[in-house]
């Protein structure tokens, strides 16, 4: 496993929440009995902080109320948790209702790793999109989360952030300054011999495998597609029909997330080969977050070994 | 002089609204209706801070039905309350209205919150109503929850939230009409002791005739003056079908649809009442 630069998401959305909370006073940060992610909020904006307990349905209908009396709710929870546990209360009384409420899921895909099943969220992508109204937003790592979050606050409509744990990797440079658009997908790389579409962390490793098979002479291009819904359609046609092969790599069942999402899209208009990574529609096992990336394919020499064989066959 | 004369005929008339628009639709959540009806009528008649121009003023009261499938009684008072013409009602389920079969408020005016699976409303009115302290605006939020609603455990949730926050801008009506859509609530998952339940929940709760207009304003007056630090849960007694002999307290009647016998019997019971309400105003009158 190579070593990659990380920065904690949680400790970014916690600077970021207590930033924006500080700058607009409609802003309410709710957490069920979590620490951590709205942690900077919860100590230094205690006046518009709400811990409804290990509640999350209520905690979710609460955000509603609150945001049919004109204020725009931050809840946080555990991504798996939050997204089933009040899945309907999201769908009826958030999303039906079109409210602004931002649910940010921290442990995204099985960064929980050791934690276990119940608490990796490898089907949030796949609920949250099927929702009309939602917009998903799945950012490569911490430096992004920061833009998305700050970006999101007078956003219309409900959005769902889905971040990592702890030792998220870095795909940004500290300092980075490009712009961020919810929609707009970011080309990380160009080069259309393969073009990976990537979402979250694996973005990370994604583009550590384009750099070692550049050495095969192979040009292959890193597209960020952060925001898994609403999909820039014609942005992403744009590129597809460039490549060769198509690879699409995400901490999420191969059900339902961004590879679907793409395929959706691809189908009948792109007529390259296309691979969907994720985890193999089995319930994550028990392991190192790493571990569970090389288990799964999704770790750097899992992408480039899949990728040799792939451009092999076609 | 009755002093709830003109409340009552209100009822009538909603009463006779919801029949003809399930009759009209095939379709329609007819008894569920008629047990809130009074509870209904007293708010938006009587106590509400509203204003049927301005529906989504600021400052007005705020109001969940949380047992979204009782929206025809609802329908009813906010068109006989100005919020939109009467005429409206009679499109009730037809393709495009703005009356679905659960209240929707992105298409009907004066409904404030979209309804229909139950024990949801709670939690998004113990919102509003944190909302309302927070901002220091005096509105008051009112929820009406069905007693088979509160099989659901969000409800308690939501109740063990607006205790422990001291929501007493909050107040929660329970319909019990002691029947849920397949049978009696106490055969289906017994609900009893309910006064108990709310009150070890931490709720100042009031139990009344939910079909007695001095009772419905006593408990509710009380509710919206009485800033305790307590929400308040009103216990309404109520009577399912209730307006409709052979629709009462019969659990078969929750989603059935007059026929037209039945139709022509449920109305004329509705006229009868009405006309002996004008006669003993005229009585009275003439004492």
């Amino acid at each position: 496993m190579l070593q990659m630069r990380t920065k904690s998401m949680r400790d970014a959305c916690s600077e970021v929440i207590c930033e924006i909370g500080r700058e607009n006073t409609r802003i309410i940060a709710m957490q069920a009995d979590q620490d951590k992610t709205f942690q900077l909020f919860k100590k230094n904006i205690p006046q518009r902080y709400i811990d409804p307990g290990i509640a999350e349905a209520n905690m979710i209908g609460i955000a509603a109320g609150l945001a049919l009396s004109g204020k725009i709710p931050y809840v946080t929870t555990i991504a798996g948790i939050l997204t089933m546990r009040a899945c309907e209360q999201i769908r009826d009384d958030v999303c039906y209702n079109k409210l602004p409420v931002r649910i940010v899921g921290h442990g995204a895909g099985i960064s929980y790793g050791t934690l276990g099943t119940t608490h990796h969220a490898i089907e949030d992508l796949a609920m949250m999109r099927s929702i009309p109204n939602m917009t998903v937003i799945a950012p490569a790592d911490a430096i992004e989360t920061i833009k998305a979050i700050k970006t999101s606050v007078d956003y219309p409509g409900p959005i769902y952030i889905r971040i990592g744990t702890g030792e998220d990797p870095l795909v940004y440079e500290e300092g980075d300054s490009s712009r961020f658009q919810i929609g707009k997908p970011v080309v990380l790389r160009e080069g259309d011999d393969v073009r990976i579409f990537g979402a979250g962390s694996c973005l990370a490793y994604a583009l550590a495998a384009a750099e070692e098979l550049q050495a095969d002479g192979m040009e292959v291009g890193v597209t960020n597609v952060h925001t898994i819904k609403p999909l820039d359609e014609e942005f992403l046609l744009e590129q597809g029909t460039r490549a060769r092969l198509i690879i699409s790599v995400e901490e999420h069942n191969r059900l339902g997330g961004l590879g679907s999402a793409l395929a959706e899209v691809f189908v009948g208009k792109v007529y390259c080969p296309m691979r969907v990574l994720g985890i193999p529609d089995v319930f994550s096992e028990v392991a190192d977050r790493e571990d569970l990336y090389t288990r799964y394919n999704l770790d750097a020499s899992s992408i480039v070994r899949i990728v040799r064989e792939f451009s092999r066959t076609v | 002089m009755d002093d709830f004369l003109e409340l009552k005929l209100r009822s009538e008339k909603i009463r006779e609204w919801i029949i003809r628009m399930v009759v009209r639709a095939g379709k329609g959540h007819v008894t569920p209706a008629f047990s809130i009806t009074d509870i209904l009528v007293a708010l938006y008649f009587d106590i509400l801070r509203i204003n049927p121009s301005d529906p989504g003023w600021e400052g007005r009261d705020r109001f969940v039905l949380s047992k979204g499938h009782g929206c025809l009684a609802l329908y009813a008072v906010l068109a006989e309350r100005g919020f939109f013409p009467t005429g409206v009602l009679g499109s009730f389920s037809q393709a495009g209205s703005p009356l679905g079969g659960h209240p929707d408020r992105s298409r009907c005016p004066g409904i404030d919150v979209s309804t229909g699976s139950l024990g949801h409303g709670l939690s998004i009115g113990a919102g509003m109503a944190w909302a309302g302290k927070f901002d220091s605006m005096d509105y008051h939020v009112v929820v009406l929850m069905g007693d088979g609603e509160t099989d659901e455990g969000s409800i308690w949730e939501a109740a063990m939230f607006a205790s422990h926050k001291g929501l007493d801008n909050l107040i929660g009506i329970v319909d019990r009409n002691r029947l849920q859509m397949t049978d009696a609530t106490e055969k289906v998952l017994s609900l009893e002791p309910l006064f108990d339940r709310w009150h070890s929940f931490g709720w100042s709760v009031h139990e009344i005739d939910g079909h007695d207009f001095r009772q419905i304003e006593d408990s509710l007056n009380l509710a919206f003056s009485c800033h305790h630090g307590k929400p308040h849960l009103i216990l309404a007694h109520t009577l399912k079908g209730k307006g409709v002999s052979f629709m009462e307290n019969r659990p078969e009647w929750h989603m059935q649809i007059p026929n037209k016998d039945e139709t022509a019997r449920a109305l004329e019971e509705i006229a009868n009442r009405i006309d002996a309400l004008r006669r003993s105003s005229h009585v009275a009158d003439e004492d």
